[in-house]
């Protein structure tokens, strides 16, 4: 049977040939090996010193890697340790052929040492092959982390310099004291200075990151009007104050700014400022030295104030009183337009000075061809301050024809155009203003009784000047300020012995008065401040402030007498020295006994 | 005619193969080819009055899938070092594959290639790194296979070394 299968040896040298090995035998003389099948051409082609016929070869002098491995060979067949020791891969070629990639395994078989030789072909290409693309991808990918890796060492360089700069600006604005705070486009805070967080009343953490809407300091009201500005254009925007309460329980008074970001405009920034102390003294002086365009603190206009603010509450007819030059005008507008007719006309008609005709024409209007003259239908003061207020100033000059009009449309509430036959109703809250004792024109029978008692319903003395003599001041300074502005001229103050002079000076021409010396020294002032030598003359002659005297007529009378010697009698000149108009001067005259 | 066996050592990809490419044949080829096991070279240089059949061993190069066997380095006269100019990590490499063949074979004439120094601006490997290597006695040379740049200096100076030490050790 052992026969029967038996392989024939030529048949064995020529399979191994075909599968590209030699096989040789360990030869007693050392370094000699028998190849024990034929030499296959690619041997020798790899080493030429291998002859195609010769038995017995020294491969060890031949292939230099081999000289190499049968030092490990020899002590592997002298030990007999293992069945097989291989070499690994070694690559050989010549100028011209392909490189031969071979292998070699030093085996015992049957006791005998035996050294084979493996050219290697398609397992080897294809493991070179898998390593290859092993490596290749190793090189790519450790290239592409490198990349990554530059990259993100520049982008967190560029962050840190950024990060530099923005707390080297956080803390310049924080240095400034400046509160400012920057939302995304989203209107989540990004950014908030250390004195926005103190003046919002707002802790360390948690703010960065959260809606401006949630910042819990901004009440609903100051929410809606922020909101209502960041939808106006920049250019419209205007600073918005708001009252916040902080978490403990601080109220304040904040002015918001809002801009866009210059490279970002869906990004906002708000300037913060804190206007509460402002905003209590503007307060304290709307409420206590200034009523609209009223200035004064004394004790007779905190009085007047108070008046003023009353009869704003109702819808009565209103008679005001007080010297020419007191501001009753004033008084009439500071009280429409603290009533709730204030978006409604004011209008003022003097009725001094005009015939009954023309006066009640320009009163309740006429109709077309209702005298010589009349084009067109014409509205009156009444129609056209419908829902308003009307003002009768000098209404103790009113001629009688015209009263009984007045009083018609204060009782009816309708008026009647000149030439028409249908009233008109009219919705007008009358004012009137005198500086007359109208009692005494009543008893002369200049005025209609029933028409004082008609606007007599509620009363406003307005105080002349020299009632009020602490208010001289603040009114300087307010003119001081209108005339600087009107005239382009830089005058600040006024010296203390200029002061005292306006202060004692009676002012027979009130406040008007007062206002006219002020832009006549502003005009004559060399200097930014007023000096004595700047006053109108009649005030630098005024004799100094008697302490003892009191503001009575007979010191009036006197300044009157003093005004006339002044002039040589010449009363027009008299009363402009006193800065009163000359009819008024006449009344004064009168008034006084002075003939 | 002396013959003298010269190992190529270093991480893989940093031109050990394309360095002998450049020496025996004065050919270069862009393209990456990766050695399995050895390839066996030679090369007939006339140094120092001397002619030298250098037999060139260019090693795999050594990552995670091959290690170099102490069996290849058997026998070497001299090594070359090689470490790839635009990877800092092939440095480290090297230097720890000195240790290895200095452990190997002992005391042996070897020099530092820095390759590729053409990309200059891709380079990685820090000059004071090399100055370090230069200052502990080594020898270290910037080479490009691509340009040509230094080899034969390398290699000759390589034999130099050799001949020296063999002069020294009779």
């Amino acid at each position: 049977m052992r026969r029967q299968h038996a392989i024939d040896d030529s048949v064995l040298a020529n399979l191994m040939t075909a599968m590209d090995l030699v096989v040789m035998e360990r030869q007693r003389n050392a370094g000699s090996f028998r190849i024990l099948n034929e030499t296959p051409r690619w041997l020798q082609q790899l080493y030429p010193d291998v002859g195609s016929r010769l038995d017995t070869v020294q491969p060890g002098k031949i292939v230099p890697f081999l000289e190499n491995f049968l030092i490990d060979a020899e002590c592997f067949w002298d030990q007999r340790t293992e069945t097989r020791l291989k070499s690994g891969a070694w690559s050989e070629g010549t100028r011209s052929d392909a490189e031969s990639h071979l292998e070699a395994t030093a085996m015992i078989v049957n006791g005998r040492n035996l050294l084979v030789i493996e050219r290697l072909g398609a397992e080897f290409q294809s493991q070179h092959t898998v390593l290859q693309r092993a490596r290749e991808h190793d090189l790519k990918f450790t290239k592409t982390v490198k990349k990554n890796e530059r990259a993100l060492a520049n982008v967190g360089t560029q962050l840190q310099k950024s990060q530099a700069a923005r707390d080297d600006l956080a803390s310049m604005i924080d240095h400034l004291g400046l509160a400012a705070i920057i939302t995304d486009m989203n209107g989540t805070i990004t950014f908030i200075s250390e004195p926005a967080r103190t003046l919002l009343g707002l802790g360390r953490d948690g703010i960065i990151g959260t809606h401006w809407m949630n910042v819990s300091a901004l009440e609903h009201r100051a929410q809606e009007a922020l909101q209502a500005m960041i939808r106006q254009p920049q250019h419209r925007r205007t600073s918005v104050e708001v009252n916040v309460l902080t978490s403990d329980g601080k109220r304040s008074w904040i002015a918001i700014e809002i801009r866009d970001d210059p490279r970002e405009t869906q990004r906002r920034m708000l300037v913060l400022r804190d206007v509460t102390e402002i905003h209590a003294l503007r307060q304290m002086l709307n409420e206590k030295f200034t009523f609209h365009d009223l200035i004064g603190k004394s004790q007779p206009m905190q009085t007047v104030y108070q008046r003023l603010k009353d009869l704003a509450m109702v819808d009565t007819t209103v008679l005001i009183e007080g010297e020419t030059g007191t501001g009753k005008e004033l008084v009439a507008k500071a009280i429409h337009f603290s009533s709730k007719r204030k978006d409604h006309p004011f209008l003022a008609v003097n009725c001094a000075g005009l015939t009954d005709a023309l006066l009640g024409s320009h009163l309740f209007g006429h109709r077309r061809g209702a005298f010589t003259g009349a084009i067109a239908n014409h509205q009156g003061f009444f129609e056209a301050a419908s829902g308003g207020t009307l003002l009768l100033d000098e209404i103790g000059d009113m001629p009688m024809t015209v009263q009984t009009s007045v009083l018609r449309v204060l009782q009816e509430k309708e008026i009647l155009r000149l030439g028409d036959s249908k009233p008109r109703k009219v919705d007008v809250r009358v004012l009137a203003a005198t500086h007359q004792n109208l009692n005494e024109l009543v008893a002369s029978e200049k005025f209609r009784a029933d028409l004082l008692y008609r606007i007599r319903v509620a009363r406003v003395h307005v105080p002349a000047l020299r009632e009020r003599r602490e208010d001289i001041p603040p009114l300087v300074s307010s003119f001081l300020s209108q005339c600087c502005a009107a005239t382009g001229k830089t005058v600040e103050n006024v010296d203390p012995q200029a002061m005292r002079k306006l202060v004692a000076y009676p002012w027979p021409g009130n406040v008007r008065e007062l206002r006219s010396a002020i832009e006549y020294s502003v005009i004559h002032a060399k200097t930014s401040g007023i000096c004595d030598a700047d006053l109108p003359p009649e005030i630098i002659e005024s004799n100094p402030p008697d302490t003892t005297s009191s503001d009575t007529p007979l010191d009036e009378k006197r300044i009157v007498i003093a005004a006339l010697e002044q002039t040589g009698g010449n009363r027009a000149a008299a009363a402009r020295s006193l800065g009163i108009g000359r009819a008024t001067f006449y009344r004064r005259l009168s008034a006084l006994g002075i003939s | 005619m002396i013959q003298k066996k010269i190992c190529m050592i270093g991480a893989f990809a940093v031109g050990k193969t394309s360095l002998v490419e450049r020496f025996v044949t004065s050919l270069f080829s862009e393209k990456y080819h990766t050695t399995i096991g050895v390839k066996i070279d030679k090369k007939l240089i006339h140094v120092r009055d001397c002619d030298m059949s250098m037999i060139l061993w260019d090693l795999y190069g050594e990552d995670e899938f091959q290690k170099i066997r102490a069996s290849y380095l058997r026998g070497a006269a001299g090594y070359l070092l090689v470490a790839d100019g635009t990877r800092a990590e092939t440095l480290t490499k090297a230097v720890a594959l000195q240790k290895f063949t200095e452990e190997t074979l002992g005391k042996t004439p070897f020099a530092l290639l820095i390759n590729k120094c053409d990309l200059v601006n891709e380079r990685e490997i820090d000059r004071n790194d090399l100055e370090t290597c230069r200052q502990n006695g080594w020898r270290v040379i910037e080479t490009s296979a691509k340009t040509g740049e230094a080899i034969e200096d390398a290699f000759l100076t390589l034999a130099a070394d050799m001949l020296e030490c063999d002069a020294n050790t009779q």
